[in-house]
């Protein structure tokens, strides 16, 4: 380069750096460089290849450049072709005539030779800067930082890299750990995580829901939550859920505002569930509801649109065109607005009309092709996909600017993963969508982020995990149990179920045939509720003495449990004496009357005796039509267990006559043929009881039923003509 | 890690790899749906379905009435369970062993983890999957928390009564024991009830029967309701129980067979085999007896399709006849 000038080079700065300890007042002239070369490596204070250096600009003629005796380290610019820096070099500056030495601290001359300029030579050269010492890692807080231009990010280069790597790995960390995101100034989290909030899915999903949790810390008495929103309309969460993850209730959009309250300890106030309640959706405007990665949409507080996104609106009664979205309930209607593409003018007229705009762009990145093995929750409710170790995953981006307009503004989008093996970047091509492999990824956390250069146009992150044996495992395994009732029995108020998550469990009552109540699923942690069914089981139970609750779970397996009752001498004495003071005067009254007298007398007096009265009254064997004097004959039925089996048998019948000793006395044949099978006959006109046995003709004693509920004949009575007490 | 772009034809790839099988088929969509619902262990139907298409339409356009029916298929094999409510739950693994040597498998653990626990790659066919069976399996079954279960005892005709009058009048022992008040399901709205009429030129749902006791709408969010009346109006206007699809199917083969009009299988024998046309309604218990007899061979007229060996008509003609008063058509 002899006898040219050296040309000037434009020096970008790569940002700033805090320096710290440097023992002299900082000024606007001073910079940090890297140095570059080996040729000042020697001497009592060496400056080594990639060390970072302070300088002071100065920018003297070298030949005005005098500094006596002293020769302080200088950057020059010259024509000189300094080996290792070209035209600009660091060197020790030796000003004694007739030339100007730049000298080398390396000892090694052969390689690192002093440049000589004799003073005729040297109007050219000019002295930058003076470099006042190298800088040790304790002299600066960090490592150059990029330097930021307003509307712009950083993400070109090494230090683009770098930087998004650590913003990334910071999200990595705020995100598993339960933390709010350091980047993020939307969030407003509460002090312990509690929160509730209104999420939108597709109309038939079920539309607006009201989301809390997860609740942790919500004490353990707590077994239920209700949501209660306007005219009653209300929904039950099971608490255990609503601890450990988001859980959600669907809510009619009109019957805000919502608060949730624990069932059985509404007046606790100091439960802090009042901290859930959410604000009704306003009546006249639209609620706006951006979809998140996984579909579900996420309430939106500003009026502005992103094109990239998808958007559920709703929209009160009266409020947009008619016809506009899908109705719900209450005239309330959901319309779903894609802008991954920009909208048509019909659209964008009706966005306007309900009073939102269509601004910033906003590429929508999400999951695709490759389905997660699994989906888990954060501490703060989060949810976040994993994938297996070795699984191809991709992302699919939507939105990107570029195309549309302005195209020598159009600056591409990039992708950034960041992971357990470090940082990668590819810049995406202009505008419309684009499928992104990620590759096969090692286990651990991971983020993917599709950025910007630009400020204007919003970020989107995702973060997820890849591990091995993520599969989640579905079993098989179902339990029952109930407590035993002191009367040998169970009792089904303790009925409790336990299933694979969703599994449908049917509840039957087994007598002579399978009564088959309700089936209930298990909830998602694999309770099956069952207090609806222990009603009916309960009511079933009390008004037969024998049968079986079946627990059926296909082909996982049954399970029967005996319901076995039977009541003491004095549970029947009690009842069958409130059934007697009630209806005393009625069996009095309409003697004879039998068909009145059934349902209300002998039918429940019968049950309290143990017995089931046929409803089709029987006939004698002999003679069908020989039913002279009021004399009529009713089979009574006994259920009873078989081993594993319950049948039906027949051993009396109930004989029913107006004037009980006179058939007694005069019509023991007529008995007889009523006795033919079974072989006894309880006799009754309603008030006075006894027993017949076939062929018998000797005198039985018999029971007035009144007097004998308030004496000690009672027992006798129960033990000749009850069964199973 | 490499990130790259990926063309539409290496998506289809990577997916088939993925998948098992080509996305657009049965088998592809009945993998992708098993996939995300194991991946969730539950989520409501209509939003699976949605996750699904988004999750595939870089590769390839997913027809919406395609998905849903590899979803209904799937819900109706066992591999996934619809609850009310319209949420979709992941099961666990059952394998019934078959004579042939075969065993069919249902659980919604998607087909690579079960190639894993078994040892040995499932053969899928529409939303049915079976692997060759040995008794060394049974171990493996176990160890992901699943069961063997024997031919009968995953029909389970045992546990459910044939469809007769002795089955309706327990529906009516339902409704004296637990009905719900007439209208207590239209807090958000009427619904648009129709009323099973079994006879008539064809079988159907119809509006406007006021004797029907069978009754069935779809609610606001896509869902469905069946539910039992003593007749006399709708569920608006009069009290009636909830039934489960299953007894509900139950009730239209019970309630035709109390009429003229009951319900018909055609057959046609080609060959060794015969195609066997039943209603599509064929409660769950006979289903999936008969999925374990014969193979699926799509639809005709409204009817599904059956193919199975000749020899075996008669025995499957018999159980749905007594079962179900199923009769053959000309007969």
């Amino acid at each position: 380069m002899s006898g040219e000038r050296a040309p000037s080079q434009r020096v970008d700065p790569l940002g700033w750096l805090r320096v710290e300890r440097l023992g002299k007042p900082l000024n606007r002239r001073m910079f940090v460089a890297r140095v570059k070369g080996h040729s000042m490596d020697g001497g009592a204070r060496p400056i080594e290849d990639g060390a970072w250096g302070l300088f002071e600009f100065c920018f003297h003629e070298g030949l005005a450049y005098d500094e006596g005796r002293d020769q302080p380290i200088v950057l020059v610019r010259g024509e000189f072709r300094d080996p290792e820096t070209g035209s600009y070099t660091i060197k020790r500056w030796d000003r004694h005539a007739p030339e100007i030495r730049l000298v080398s601290l390396n000892p090694d001359k052969t390689r690192f030779p002093d440049i000589v300029v004799p003073f005729e030579a040297a109007d050219p050269l000019r002295v930058v800067a003076s470099y006042t010492r190298a800088l040790g890692p304790a002299d600066y807080a960090r490592r150059p930082k990029p330097q930021r231009l307003p509307g712009r990010r950083v993400v070109d280069g090494r230090g683009g890299l770098d930087e998004q790597s650590a913003r990334l790995e910071r999200r990595i960390d705020a995100f598993f750990e339960g933390l709010p995101n350091p980047d993020d100034e939307d969030e407003a989290p509460s002090a312990d995580g509690w929160r509730s909030r209104l999420v939108c899915l597709g109309a038939e999903a079920g539309g607006l829901h009201v989301e809390l949790g997860p609740l942790l810390g919500l004490p353990p008495f707590v077994k239920k939550l209700r949501v209660v929103g306007a005219e009653d309309r209300d929904a039950v969460l099971l608490a255990a859920n609503a601890r450990l993850r988001a859980a959600r209730a669907p809510m009619s959009p009109a019957s805000g505002p919502w608060r949730v309250e624990a069932i059985g300890f509404e007046d606790e106030a100091d439960l802090g569930l009042d901290r859930l309640a959410a604000e009704a959706l306003p009546g006249d405007a639209v609620s706006v509801f951006r979809l998140d990665a996984v579909g579900d949409g996420q309430r939106q507080a500003g009026r502005t649109l992103a094109l990239g996104q998808v958007y559920r609106l709703l929209l009160p009664p009266g409020l947009g065109e008619e016809g506009l979205g899908q109705p719900l309930t209450s005239g309330w209607r959901l319309w779903t607005v894609n802008l991954t593409a920009p909208p048509s003018p019909l659209t964008h007229a009706a966005l306007q009309a309900l009073g939102l705009s269509v601004g910033e762009a906003w590429p929508r990145l999400s999951w695709a092709l490759t389905p997660p093995v699994a989906w888990r929750t954060t501490a703060r409710g989060e949810v976040y996909p994993v994938f297996e170790t070795g699984a191809e995953v991709a992302v699919q981006v939507c939105g990107l600017p570029g195309d549309e307009a302005e195209p020598a503004d159009a600056e591409p989008a990039s992708v950034f993963l960041r992971g357990p093996t470090g940082v990668e970047r590819l810049t995406l091509p202009l505008g419309g969508e684009a499928l992104v492999s990620l590759g096969a990824l090692s286990a651990g956390r991971w983020a993917c982020a599709l950025i910007h250069p630009q400020t204007a146009v919003r970020t989107t992150t995702l973060v997820f995990e890849v591990a091995d044996a993520a599969v989640p495992r579905v079993d098989a395994a179902w339990t029952v149990s109930v407590e035993t009732s002191p009367d040998g029995g169970v009792e089904l108020s303790t009925l409790v179920v336990s299933a694979p998550p969703g599994w449908p469990v049917t509840f039957s009552w087994r007598a002579l045939s399978v009564a088959p109540l309700a089936t209930v699923h298990a909830d998602e942690d694999g309770v099956v509720e069952v207090s609806k069914v222990s009603q009916a089981l309960v009511e079933r139970a009390r008004r037969v003495r024998v049968g079986d609750v079946l627990v059926d779970l296909a082909e996982l397996g049954s399970e029967a449990r005996p319901c076995d009752r039977r009541p003491t001498v004095e549970q029947v004495r009690a009842e069958l004496s409130a059934l007697w003071n009630e209806r005393q005067g009625l069996v009095r009254a309409r003697r004879g009357a039998w068909l009145a007298l059934i349902p209300a007398w002998f039918t429940p007096v019968c049950a309290l005796l143990g017995y089931t009265l046929e409803e089709r009254r029987a006939t004698t064997a002999h003679s069908p039509d020989d039913d002279p004097n009021g004399l009529a004959v009713w089979r009574l039925l006994v259920d009873e267990r078989d081993g594993a089996a319950l049948r039906r048998r027949a051993p009396r019948v109930l004989v029913l006559t107006e004037d009980l000793d006179a058939t007694l006395r005069d019509r023991p044949d007529a008995l007889d043929r009523a006795c033919t099978d079974p072989r006894e006959a309880i006799l009754t006109d309603g008030v006075r009881w006894t027993l017949f046995r076939r062929g018998n003709r000797r005198r039985q004693t018999v029971w007035d039923l009144g007097e004998a509920l308030t004496d000690d004949s009672f027992e006798a009575l129960l033990a000749t003509l009850a069964e199973g007490v | 890690m490499t990130l790259s772009l990926l063309t539409t034809t290496a998506a289809i790839d990577q997916l088939q790899r993925r998948l098992g099988a080509t996305p657009e088929t049965p088998e592809g969509l009945c993998a992708a749906l098993r996939a995300e619902v194991h991946a969730r262990g539950h989520a409501p139907r209509a939003v699976t379905l949605d996750r699904v298409r988004r999750l595939l339409r870089p590769a390839c356009d997913i027809d919406e009435e395609r998905l849903a029916a590899s979803c209904d298929a799937l819900e109706r094999e066992g591999d996934l369970i619809l609850a009310p409510g319209g949420v979709l739950w992941a099961t666990p693994p059952r394998a019934v062993p078959l004579l042939n040597g075969s065993a069919r498998l249902f659980t919604s653990l998607p087909t690579p983890a079960l190639a894993t626990a078994l040892g040995r790659a499932p053969v899928a066919q529409g939303a049915a999957r079976r692997v060759e069976w040995d008794t060394r399996l049974e171990g493996a079954i176990t160890a992901i928390g699943g069961r063997v279960v024997s031919p009968e005892t995953w029909a389970g005709l045992h546990r459910a009564p044939p469809a007769d009058g002795a089955f309706l009048s327990h529906l009516d022992e339902r409704l004296v024991w637990e009905s719900c008040p007439p209208g207590s399901l239209e807090r958000d709205g009427p619904l648009d009830w129709r009323g099973w009429a079994p006879e008539g030129v064809r079988p159907g749902w119809r509006r406007g029967l006021s004797d029907a006791r069978l009754w069935w709408a779809k609610t606001s969010f896509g869902g469905h309701r069946r539910v039992w009346t003593a007749g006399g109006g709708s569920p608006a206007t009069a009290p009636f129980v909830d039934l489960s699809s299953d007894d509900a199917d139950r009730a239209r083969f019970a309630l035709s067979r109390l009429t003229s009009a009951t319900a018909t299988a055609v057959v046609e024998h080609v060959g060794d085999s015969a195609l066997v046309e039943l209603p599509k309604w064929l409660p769950r218990p006979e289903y999936r007896w008969l999925s374990l007899q014969a193979e699926a061979a799509g639809e005709r007229a409204g009817n599904a399709c059956w193919r199975l060996p000749s020899a075996a008509v008669d025995h499957v003609l018999q159980l749905l006849a007594n079962r179900l008063g199923v009769l053959e058509r000309g007969r």
